[in-house]
């Protein structure tokens, strides 16, 4: 079986983590959603990440005590066959839905702010191919691509936000609760979704990430780095513009600079800012795009992962062009329903195969204490 | 073989480091397809809602020298923007482009009637000019404000803007709103935009455009006895633009309310905790003394909403003597001056607070600070900062340190 998986150290798969936990967070949200009664979003999406984070110890920890070295594995041995390869099929589906959603985001912010002029099939071309290239090198390349990465994109976006912060005025941010407390926990946990696949699809690749050990502390390493930089991202949003404004704008980390009073030319850097937003998404959804492949030759004994890779990247390509068109709009009910229900979709199942694997774990090695007696 | 490899792969890697040299060629589009608009007029139309005026941006004629560069102006009647644009497209040899708008003039008369139905933020996005596009609100017709920049002098344009961005620092006598700033002061109600007051001295310079003025006012002009309006800010000159920026136009909402003078503006803008520097002169028994001063910290708002909404403000100032015309300010600034000048700038700026509340506008800003005392939305918004604002009483104290005691 020809996987691709690869191999690669704590540094890439933290940074790979890292990057599509905080893509997840900051560019799948929908603003009329989640602003809609205030923004309390600074609160609730870091906390969404360290859902995600929690999700990730508890079902990796499952897996340790299982003895199971992948995920699947993981829902096969709680779960049965049935349940596992049907839980599993529906977290291949959510990998999808999150590349299409990613990538279709990037794909509308280069039509209407960049290529005003391009064809739109062209500029989804431009972005679609990218992602499928690197699907079909593999994991360890994208892990690598991952590293390479990881930190410019954080230093320049942490650039960006300095050169913002004369116009960030705490006021903005008021009332910092938004719609109230159980709103805020509510976005909280429909926000999961967004970094929720980030967290899993690693558990679906232990082995290449050198084993569960090393992916406890990348895991770990990745998730953290992620929650600080969504906090450091809403607050800075947050500081720029008012809730108001925010459940309008289909872009505001492009528009940060916009309320500068004295904006100088140098300031004008958001049209190359959306680029490296773009490297970011590239790397999360070749991801996402990878892991799919990955589980659908398992699951059905392929040979080889790069047929399913590309046509994954195929039909998610067609699909951003077909829904542009208005030929199809089943992604994009699909994608307003796993913005709601999404993160009960994926969370539930796996909560549910780790307790069921750990107790069935606990429970067969007393049961052979017994029998050795 | 691996020789050949390697050589496909180096071949593989130089075409495709060349492609992203090509990205352009992707839907090319020639240069001279577009025509740059820099700054959108808004006036009152005589058969349509609106006379749209678009001030285009010529190029040289040739790459290297700026002969034959400026701006020309084009006026289209339309009910809309859109309805204008239409207008003006056709009547161009080029695509009209607006991803270089840099400002929208709009005179009093729209900016008094309910213009932002028609300056939307989809308005905005659709025609992809920058959120941070200036504001200024003119005396007058918009048009006239372009044609006395003198548009054949191409540098104009570009000074006159970064100029008014000058005088907002270093003098304070205008205030600067872009289009961001403007949404969010009228969609979120904390506080009401201030704006760029834009005026045209009909009797500054000898200009073409100004050649077709009445009689009337060249007549007064030649003796000497030019209304307020017709200079700048009441005081003759020759020379120069006929457009000015002086002052500011404070906004209820959506809509103009009133105008402030420089003095008020600079009030204002230290009210607000903008970091401007101003020069304020201070007037005594024996002569002046100018004072420049400049914000030591923000000010420090303390609101009360309940029973009813009260705010008590400190602002802390810095800054020097610029003009001594009476020989001792240094010596009676510790014992006399200080106390006097931070009494009259208490006062100055309680009387700007009073004006602004006659206007029902809240400039200063309260509503930021107010805003600050709520945890949720919906209580914030069902206390109704807006209605409650005429009800606010504020009261002013100030304290100015010089940067270096006068007396050492």
């Amino acid at each position: 079986m020809n996987l691709m998986e690869g191999r690669f150290g704590k540094q890439e798969n933290a940074s790979l983590i890292g990057i599509a936990a905080v893509c997840g967070s900051i560019f799948t949200i929908e603003p009329q959603h989640m602003y809609e009664g205030g923004n309390s979003a600074f609160i609730s999406m870091p906390l969404s990440v360290t859902l995600g984070l929690l999700l990730f110890l508890l079902t990796l920890g499952a897996m340790r005590t299982a003895k199971k070295d992948s995920v699947l594995a993981l829902c096969d041995y709680s779960l049965g066959k049935g349940f596992g390869t049907l839980v599993t099929a529906i977290f291949a589906l959510t990998l999808v839905l999150s590349a299409f959603m990613l990538m279709e985001r990037f794909v509308n912010l280069l039509h209407t702010l960049i290529f005003v002029e391009s064809e739109y099939a062209n500029v989804a071309f431009y972005v679609a191919i990218v992602p499928a290239v690197a699907a079909l090198m593999g994991l360890e390349s994208i892990a690598r691509l991952a590293k390479c990465f990881g930190v410019f994109i954080a230093i320049i976006m942490l650039i960006g936000f300095a050169f913002a912060s004369s116009s960030f005025e705490a006021h903005r941010l008021y009332p910092l609760l938004g719609d109230g407390v159980m709103k805020t926990l509510e976005n909280s946990a429909r926000g999961a979704f967004a970094s929720l696949p980030a967290f899993i699809a690693p558990l679906c690749v232990v082995g290449a990430a050198q084993g569960s050990k090393s992916l406890h502390v990348s895991g770990c390493a990745g998730g953290i780095a992620a929650i600080v930089f969504v906090l450091v991202t809403q607050l800075a949003v947050g500081l720029v513009f008012t809730y108001g404004e925010l459940r309008e704008m289909y872009a505001p980390l492009f528009n940060l600079n916009t309320v500068l009073i004295s904006e100088d030319y140098y300031l004008r850097y958001d049209k190359a800012m959306v680029f490296v937003w773009l490297a970011a998404a590239i790397i999360t959804s070749a991801y996402y795009i990878y892991i799919t492949a990955n589980i659908v030759t398992k699951r059905l004994r392929l040979f080889d992962a790069r047929p399913c890779a590309a046509s994954v990247s195929a039909f998610i390509a067609c699909f951003i062009i077909a829904e542009h068109q208005n030929i199809y709009s089943i992604m994009q009910t699909a994608t307003e329903f796993v913005r709601d229900y999404g993160a009960l979709i994926l969370a539930a199942p796996l909560i549910i195969a780790a307790i069921i694997g750990i107790i069935k774990k606990k429970l067969s090695e007393r049961r052979q204490g017994f029998e050795n007696a | 073989m691996k020789t050949r490899k390697s050589w496909l792969a180096l071949a593989l890697a130089v075409v495709t480091l060349s492609l992203s040299l090509c990205t352009g060629c992707l839907d090319g589009t020639p240069l001279d397809r577009y025509s740059y608009v820099t700054s959108i007029g808004l006036d009152e139309g005589e058969t349509y809602k609106y006379n749209v005026t678009f001030q285009i941006q010529q190029e040289g004629l040739s790459e290297t020298s700026l002969e034959g560069a400026g701006e020309s102006l084009i006026s289209v009647e339309g009910d809309t923007i859109i309805d204008a644009l239409g207008i003006a497209n056709v009547s161009f040899p080029y695509q009209l482009d607006f991803s270089r708008t840099n400002s929208f003039v709009l005179s009093d008369k729209v900016a008094s009637a309910d213009f932002m139905g028609d300056i939307s933020d989809a308005l905005i996005a659709s025609l992809h000019i920058r959120r941070s596009a200036r504001l200024v609100v003119v005396m007058g017709k918009a048009r006239e404000y372009y044609e006395g920049l003198d548009l054949s002098v191409n540098p104009n344009i570009a000074k006159q803007q970064s100029n008014i961005i000058e005088n907002y620092y270093d003098e304070g006598m205008t205030s600067i709103s872009n289009l961001s700033l403007f949404f969010e002061g009228v969609k979120n109600g904390r506080f009401d935009p201030v704006v760029s007051l834009g005026r045209i001295d009909t009797t500054a310079a000898k200009l073409k455009q100004n050649e077709r003025t009445n009689s009337a006012s060249e007549e007064s002009a030649k003796d000497g006895r030019e209304s307020k309006d017709e200079t700048t800010a009441g005081i003759k000159r020759t020379g120069g633009t006929a457009t000015y920026v002086l002052g500011s136009a404070v906004f209820c909402g959506a809509r103009l309310a009133g105008t402030l003078n420089e003095f008020d503006t600079m009030m204002l803008n230290i009210m607000r905790g903008n970091d401007v520097t101003v020069r304020v002169p201070y007037p005594c028994e024996n002569g002046i003394v100018s004072f420049r001063l400049t914000r030591a910290e923000k000010p420090d708002v303390r609101m009360q909403l309940w029973p009813q909404p009260s705010a008590a403000v400190s602002i802390r100032l810095s800054g020097d003597i610029e003009l001594d015309t009476t020989g001792d300010a240094a010596q009676r600034w510790e014992d006399e001056l200080k106390g006097k000048l931070e009494e009259y700038l208490a006062l100055q700026m309680e009387s700007v607070f009073l004006k602004l509340k006659l206007l029902n506008s809240d400039a200063v800003g309260f509503g930021r600070y107010a805003a600050m005392q709520f945890l949720t939305v919906p209580e914030w918004e069902s206390y109704g900062w807006k209605e409650r604002y005429r009800e606010l009483e504020a009261d002013y104290s100030v304290r100015v340190e010089l940067f270096s005691n006068p007396n050492t």
